[in-house]
């Protein structure tokens, strides 16, 4: 199983950018947290809050059985919350409060650390021994609020268009590799009566995934850009960015090409993974976090992936991450909690880890095993791969008001300029 | 001028006083719960509060002043606007029809009133699902009942089409708290005596001079509350349309309270504070008007 489920997908879409895109706009506070090399372990047992139980937390219940199987002396007691808005909230009043968890899942990951950072709550591991392992996009991400170490990103998304291959086969559709193929491709499709793309609508934040993907390749939104630096910060106003007006204005060419489903804007995530699983949709742009719900639809489906044909030549792959473990400042054992993060990053283990959450990897030179739909895109993970929001300068309030007016665009009742216009507004109250 | 045969005697004094502790636990209990959450909210909403931490500082009224640049805030209270003004009218005409048409016991008006008070103890996972079995533009129920001769119009895309997103949500919502509105009529209903009809029916009045003379007038208490909890219910929706729609398609169906746990999401609890107090104004303001004027028709009553 994969990372998040559906449910905490649209508040990690918005609100991964709240801390990422501030920071960008320097508007972080400097943390006084200290970075930590070795803490001393103060006691044999800690505490570990994620939001991820059933499946989804099979790979840390794996972890924890090895750790103290090879660390007998040691307990790690792990706690799930649910993974929604009262999530954050928990995890600081605990921190405060003196009850603080010696290690936690961070959602959104560095996207999400800036609030937890400015208030002094987190641990700076920096100094750790995996640090200089991070696969380069990884490591760029994870020092992206304010060049501290938060967290340890412990597995990568990673997202493209998921594609029927039997479909493809019997309309004699090659993979698009750039965005006028994948407009032909979308035009064979129609006009054989298969809708070429699906999407849930309804849920909005499939729609944004897309479009912030695309807005990641454009060229003026590459990492470190000014552009983005600005537009976070209000210094420029999104309605007079080329880069957003062109990815609105492709999207907008995608739904009056009839790309999607004629209702799509009624039609909820889990559905369109069905409809998409059970041929009523050619291909499907999502993260490989959808599998399990692609697989549940139908087990026999022969599903393939490729990355977003647009600006990029060859096309790259979006890459996110769902999450990193941090270590509170207050915790009580964050000895023993770095030696556990240590242990998780051994290579064998983390092999383990990752084949059970069929996960890509963050650390250089380890993989695990892989859903076979994975596969095409599995090289340009490490390679050829655009973080989601590493440059494009949204903010948690603008990427809620774009993901809206997307799906007023989807719905036929929204524009261009109107998407960009309640962008602007939403940043003015920043 | 106060008087000696004004002061209060030693005994009143005593009587007062054990009133007072009797209404103590409930006052500690309203204070804490409802009026320090209230004050402690107008706190924040001068501050950049982001939710995380004790650290902030005043900002003044910058977060007020934000609110009227917002589009997305002012399109919620728009949008929670209508939602009230269409709902209570109809959820309050429909729970009277329901009241009187069911106001006689008998064992089918009984099954009857059971059902329609049922959906109240549905929550809001459910209503999110039943909504999805019922409105799926592809494999909902109406989807598939459009396929009749004549209903090809039920196969609408309810949900995802903003010209009729609220109007499902409200039905919904009908649904829902129809049932509620009924029983208080139906309270109201049972405390006026049957001798004022005998009466008017031996006057020569048929039944709709009766409603008009007796029971419109007496039912006035049964009214209030009803137009006063449906006002509030509608000016603070929220999980009704959270489930069905998320506040779409677009911003169709955002509602003043949905944006409230929004810009809470992003870390703007200072400002999200500010935008909860406009609401309990607003609230507090329509009530209390509310309430004046509609007590006012229960004394001319």
């Amino acid at each position: 199983m994969k990372h998040r489920h559906s449910l905490s997908k649209p508040l990690s879409l918005v609100a991964a950018s709240v801390g990422f895109a501030l920071a960008l706009a320097g508007c972080a506070g400097q943390s006084s947290a200290p970075a930590s090399g070795a803490a001393e372990i103060t006691g044999n047992t800690i505490t570990f809050v994620t939001d991820q139980g059933g499946p989804a937390g099979d790979k840390y219940k794996e972890l924890i059985k090895a750790f103290e199987s090879n660390y007998p002396k040691y307990k790690v007691k792990m706690e799930v919350l649910p993974g929604d808005s009262t999530y954050n909230s928990v995890i600081t009043s605990r921190i405060s409060s003196g009850k603080s968890p010696d290690l936690f899942e961070l959602i959104n990951g560095p996207q999400a650390a800036k609030p937890f950072a400015d208030a002094n709550l987190l641990t700076d591991l920096g100094k750790q021994p995996w640090v200089p392992r991070l696969i380069p996009v990884v490591a760029d991400a994870t020092k992206s609020y304010d060049g501290h170490t938060w967290g340890l990103i412990s597995q990568v998304d990673a997202g493209g268009f998921f594609y029927n291959k039997e479909l493809f086969k019997k309309y004699n559709v090659a993979i698009p590799k750039t965005w006028g193929e994948l407009l032909a491709a979308v035009k064979t499709f129609r006009d054989a009566g298969v809708t070429p793309l699906g999407v849930g609508g309804k849920d909005g934040w499939p729609v944004a995934y897309m479009v912030t993907s695309m807005a990641a390749q454009q060229p003026t939104f590459k990492p470190g850009n000014s552009e983005g630096t600005k537009l976070a910060s209000g210094s420029q106003k999104y309605s007079a960015s080329e880069g957003w007006k062109k990815t609105i204005d492709d999207f907008s060419s995608l739904v009056q090409a009839e790309a999607f489903d004629p209702n799509a804007s009624g039609i909820t995530w889990p559905t369109s993974a069905t409809d998409f699983a059970n041929g009523k949709t050619a291909m499907f742009y999502q993260g490989d976090f959808a599998i399990p719900a692609i697989r549940q639809g139908n087990p026999s489906f022969t599903v393939g992936m490729f990355p977003l044909p647009y600006q990029g030549s060859p096309a790259p792959v979006t890459v996110g991450f769902g999450s990193e473990l941090a270590i509170p400042s207050k915790a009580p054992n964050p000895g023993l909690a770095e030696k556990f993060l240590n242990f998780l990053t051994t290579e064998s283990v983390y092999k383990n880890y990752l084949t059970t959450g069929a996960a890509f990897s963050s650390l250089k030179g380890v993989s695990g095993k892989l859903d076979p739909a994975l596969e095409q895109v599995a090289p340009a993970v490490t390679t050829n791969s655009v973080e989601l929001n590493s440059g494009s300068g949204l903010t948690g309030a603008t990427a809620a008001a774009m993901q809206s007016s997307l799906v007023a665009i989807l719905a036929g009742s929204g524009s261009t300029s109107a998407t960009l216009s309640s962008m602007d507004s939403a940043q003015a109250t920043q | 001028m106060t008087t000696l045969s004004t002061l209060p005697s030693p005994r009143r004094r005593k009587r007062n006083l054990v009133n007072l502790l009797f209404i103590l636990p409930a006052a500690i209990v309203f204070g804490v719960v409802v009026l320090l959450p209230i004050v402690e909210n107008l706190f924040y909403s001068f501050t950049n509060w982001t939710g995380f931490g004790n650290s902030f500082s005043f900002i003044g009224i910058q977060n007020f002043g934000r609110l009227l640049q917002d589009t997305q805030t002012l399109t919620a209270f728009r949008n929670t606007v209508v939602f009230t003004l269409i709902n209570s009218p109809l959820q309050i005409a429909l729970g009277l029809l329901l009241a009187l048409t069911l106001r006689k016991p008998g064992r089918f008006s009984s099954a009857l009133r059971t059902v329609i008070v049922l959906p109240i103890a549905v929550s809001g996972v459910v209503l999110g699902f039943l909504g999805a079995v019922i409105f799926d533009p592809n494999s909902g129920i109406l989807k598939a009942v459009s396929t009749l001769p004549g209903l090809g119009l039920l196969g609408a895309n309810w949900l995802g089409d903003p010209r009729l997103a609220m109007s499902s949500v409200i039905a919904m919502n009908l649904w829902q708290w129809t049932g509620f509105t009924m029983l208080i009529f139906l309270a109201g209903l049972s405390t006026i005596p049957p001798e004022l009809y005998e009466v008017a029916r031996l006057d020569g009045a048929g039944p709709w001079a009766q409603f008009r003379a007796i029971t419109w007038p007496l039912l006035a208490p049964a009214a209030t509350i009803n137009i006063v909890l449906t006002m509030i219910g509608g000016l603070k929706v929220f999980d009704i349309m959270y489930v069905l729609t998320q506040g779409g398609p677009g911003d169709a169906t955002q509602s003043i309270v949905m944006r409230v746990t929004a810009e809470g999401s992003f870390a703007r609890f200072g400002y999200a504070a500010a935008i909860d107090f406009v609401l309990t104004a607003v609230i507090l303001v329509v009530s209390i008007f509310a309430l004046v004027l509609l007590r006012r028709r229960e004394l001319d009553a």
